[in-house]
C-alpha cells in the first residue's frame, strides 16, 4: 500500500538526487551543449572521479564531499590534456572535426579508463563510511537522509557558482560565443584552441566532484558512470544545451520522474520509462524544454 | 560509362557471387570430413565478429552513424532466441529469425526516434538502449534474471554429429551472406547515398538524397545482421546470462575491428574481425577476458591515432602512391 508519506518522501529523495543529476550533466553540458561534441568518455572520467577520492578520503581520513573538491585541479589539468590529445588526434588530423571517428575515440578513452580501474581495484563496490552518512533529519511526516542533502546543498552553492562564471565574467561570455558560432569568436581575436581547453578542464574538474559527491551518496564500482549515460544525455538536452540553471532543472525533474516510477511501478521499469520517455521527448521536443 | 568498365563490374560481380557459393559450400561439407570440434567452436567468435563488424559497417562506416549499442542488440535477440526454445514454441530456424527480428524492431524504434536529428543523438540512444535492455532483462524472472538460464542443445541435422559443426555452417553462410550484401550495398544507389549523408548531409538532403529513408534502410539491415548473429548465441553457449552476453566487449571489439581493417571498406571489417576475433580469443585464453577487454580498447584508440583508415586504407593508399 502507498500512502501519502511514502509518494511525499519519494518526491524529496528524487528532487535531491535530481540536484546531483543536474551537477553531473552540467559537466557534459559543457562539451555537448558547448562544443557538440558527445564526449563519452565524460563518465569514464566520472569513475574515475570516484577512485581518486576514495583513495584521497582514505589516505589522509577527509569527506569525500571536500576530497572532491580538492581534486578539482588536478581533473581540470587532466581534462586540458584530454581536449589537447584530441586536438591532435582529431581535430588537426582530419582537418574539420570528424564526428564518427572522434566519438569512436572517446569511446575508446572510456573502455580504457573503466577497465584500467577495473584491473586494479575489481568489480567489487567501494565506499566510504562518514558521520552522517547513516543520520537522517525529521521533517514532519518524512526522514530525510542527510547523505543526499549534504551533496543537494553543495550542488546548488556550485550551479550558482557556475551560472556567475557563464553570465557574469568575460570567461562565460566567450564560452557562451563558441557555442554560438566559432568562426566569428576566432575572427574577433579569440584563442578558441583555449577556450576549448578550458572549458575541457572544467567538465573533467566537475568529474572529481561529481565523483565525490556521488561516493557520498552510494557505494561506486568502475562501471558506475555508464549507468548515467542516457539519463546525463537526456538531462543536457531537455536543460536546453548549456543553460546551467535548465540542466539542473532538468535534472531535478528527471530525478523526481525516476523515484516516482519507482515506487509507484517497478524500479528497472521505471529506468525504462524514463528512457522512453526521453526518447519521446526528443522526438517531439528535440530543441529541449529550455531556452539555451 | 564505358563498355570495358560495364564488362570488369559484371565480371566482379560473377566472380563474387562463385566465392559466395564456392565458401558455403566448402564450409557445409568441411565438419563432415574434418571432425577436429575444437576448431569449430574457435571459429565461432570469429565468425560472430565478422557478422557484427560487417553489419555494424554497413551504417556506421557508410553513413558515418556510429552504433555504440550493438551489445544490446545482439543480446535483445539472443534473449528472444532463447526464450523462444526455452518454452518451446519454435525450433531453432524460427527462433533464430524471431532473434533478428526483435533486433530490426529496436533498430527501427532507435532510428525512427532519433534519426531525423543530429548524428549524435543516435549514438547516445544506442548506449542507453544497450543498458536498458541489459536492465530490464536483469530485473525479469522469467527471463533467468541475473543468474541466466540454460537452454536445451538442440539436435543436429542429419550428416552431422555434433551442434556446433551445424552451427558453425550456419555461422558460415550468415557471415558470407552479410558480406555479400555488403558489397551490394556499397555499390549501389543506397550505398552512394550513404556515402554522399557521411560527406556533407545538408548538400545530400539539397541534392535530393532521401537521407531520413536511406538512414532508417541502413539501421534495419545493420540491425538484421547483428540480430542473426546476436541470435545464434544460445544454441553456442547453452548458458545464457545477461552480463557475458551483453557484454561492453562484444561492442568494442566490434568497433575495433571494423576500424582496424578499415572503415568503410566493405571487405574493411572481414579484414580487422579475421585478425582481431583470433587475437581477442588468444588474449582471453592467456591473460584473462578483462586483460583483452583493456587491449581491444587500446588497439581501437591506437588505430584511430597512426591509421584511421585501417589496414585496408593503409594498403590502398600504399599501392596507390606506388602506382604514380
Amino acid at each position: 500500500m502507498i500512502t501519502a508519506e511514502t509518494l511525499l518522501t519519494a518526491l524529496m529523495f528524487g528532487v535531491f538526487l535530481g540536484g546531483f543529476y543536474g551537477l553531473m550533466s552540467t559537466g557534459l553540458s559543457y562539451i555537448f551543449g558547448l562544443m557538440g561534441i558527445a564526449d563519452l568518455s565524460y563518465f569514464g572520467f566520472l569513475s574515475l572521479g570516484g577512485y581518486a577520492t576514495y583513495l584521497l578520503c582514505i589516505a589522509a581520513k577527509l569527506d569525500p564531499i571536500i576530497a572532491g573538491l580538492l581534486l578539482f585541479p588536478l581533473f581540470f589539468l587532466i581534462g586540458c590534456l584530454k581536449y589537447f590529445w584530441f586536438n591532435k588526434v582529431i581535430e588537426g588530423k582530419h582537418g574539420a572535426f570528424s564526428l564518427t571517428t572522434g566519438y569512436v575515440l572517446l569511446f575508446g578513452l572510456l573502455i580504457i579508463t573503466e577497465m584500467c580501474i577495473y584491473v586494479r581495484w575489481g568489480i567489487t563496490e567501494v565506499g566510504v563510511l562518514t558521520t552522517y552518512t547513516m543520520q537522517t533529519i525529521t521533517a514532519g511526516p518524512m526522514r530525510l537522509p542527510l547523505r543526499l542533502i549534504l551533496p543537494f546543498i553543495v550542488c546548488l552553492v556550485l550551479t550558482t557558482m557556475l551560472y556567475l562564471l557563464q553570465r557574469r565574467t568575460f570567461l562565460g561570455i566567450v564560452m557562451r560565443g563558441l557555442a554560438l558560432d566559432e568562426l566569428v569568436l576566432s575572427c574577433s581575436g579569440c584563442n578558441t584552441f583555449r577556450i576549448k581547453m578550458i572549458i575541457f578542464g572544467i567538465s573533467s574538474g566537475l568529474c572529481s566532484i561529481a565523483g565525490g559527491l556521488l561516493l557520498a551518496i552510494q557505494p561506486i564500482n568502475p562501471f558506475v558512470g555508464r549507468m548515467f549515460i542516457g539519463l546525463s544525455f537526456a538531462i543536457c538536452v531537455l536543460g536546453g544545451m548549456g543553460n546551467i540553471f535548465g540542466t539542473l532543472a532538468a535534472g531535478i525533474f528527471f530525478g523526481t520522474v525516476e523515484n516516482l516510477a519507482s515506487v509507484l511501478v517497478d524500479r528497472v521499469l521505471g529506468s525504462a520509462i524514463l528512457f522512453f520517455a526521453a526518447l519521446l521527448l526528443l522526438l517531439l521536443k528535440p530543441q529541449g524544454l529550455f531556452r539555451r | 560509362m564505358s563498355e570495358g568498365m560495364q564488362y570488369r563490374i559484371s565480371r566482379a560481380r560473377i566472380f563474387l557471387f562463385f566465392t559466395y557459393f564456392i565458401v558455403i559450400a566448402v564450409a557445409a561439407v568441411l565438419p563432415i570430413l574434418f571432425k577436429v570440434t575444437f576448431f569449430y567452436y574457435a571459429s565461432y567468435y570469429v565468425l560472430y565478429f565478422i557478422i557484427l563488424s560487417e553489419a555494424w559497417n554497413i551504417f556506421g562506416g557508410y553513413c558515418g552513424y556510429v552504433n555504440f549499442g550493438v551489445a544490446g542488440f545482439a543480446g535483445a535477440a539472443a534473449y528472444t532466441d532463447a526464450y523462444l526454445i526455452k518454452i518451446g514454441v519454435a525450433n531453432f530456424t524460427t527462433a533464430l529469425f524471431c532473434g533478428a527480428l526483435v533486433a530490426v524492431f529496436l533498430g527501427l524504434l532507435l532510428g525512427y526516434c532519433t534519426l531525423r536529428l543530429r548524428g549524435d543523438y543516435f549514438s547516445i540512444a544506442s548506449v542507453a538502449l544497450a543498458t536498458i535492455v541489459q536492465m530490464i532483462i536483469i530485473s525479469r524472472p522469467e527471463l533467468g534474471g541475473g543468474l541466466g538460464f540454460v537452454i536445451p542443445m538442440p539436435e543436429p541435422p542429419q550428416p552431422y554429429t555434433t551442434f556446433v559443426e551445424f552451427l558453425f555452417v550456419v555461422m558460415v553462410v550468415i557471415a558470407s551472406t552479410s558480406v555479400l550484401i555488403s558489397w551490394k550495398v556499397a555499390k549501389s544507389w543506397i550505398g552512394m547515398g550513404l556515402v554522399a549523408i557521411k560527406d556533407d548531409e545538408i548538400a545530400a538532403e539539397t541534392l535530393g538524397v532521401p537521407t531520413f529513408r536511406l538512414k532508417l534502410l541502413a539501421a534495419i539491415i545493420s540491425a538484421l545482421f547483428i540480430g542473426l548473429a546476436g541470435a545464434t548465441l544460445p544454441s553456442y553457449v547453452i548458458y545464457l546470462d545477461p552480463y557475458s552476453s551483453m557484454a561492453i566487449e562484444v561492442t568494442v571489439t566490434t568497433l575495433a575491428s571494423a576500424y582496424l581493417g578499415g572503415l568503410g571498406f566493405w571487405y574493411g571489417p572481414l579484414v580487422g574481425a579475421s585478425i582481431l576475433g583470433t587475437a581477442s580469443r588468444v588474449c582471453t585464453l592467456t591473460i584473462g577476458s578483462e586483460f583483452n577487454v583493456l587491449v581491444i580498447g587500446i588497439i581501437l584508440v591506437v588505430t584511430i591515432m597512426i591509421a584511421p583508415s585501417g589496414i585496408v586504407g593503409a594498403i590502398k593508399k600504399r599501392v596507390k602512391e606506388g602506382n604514380r
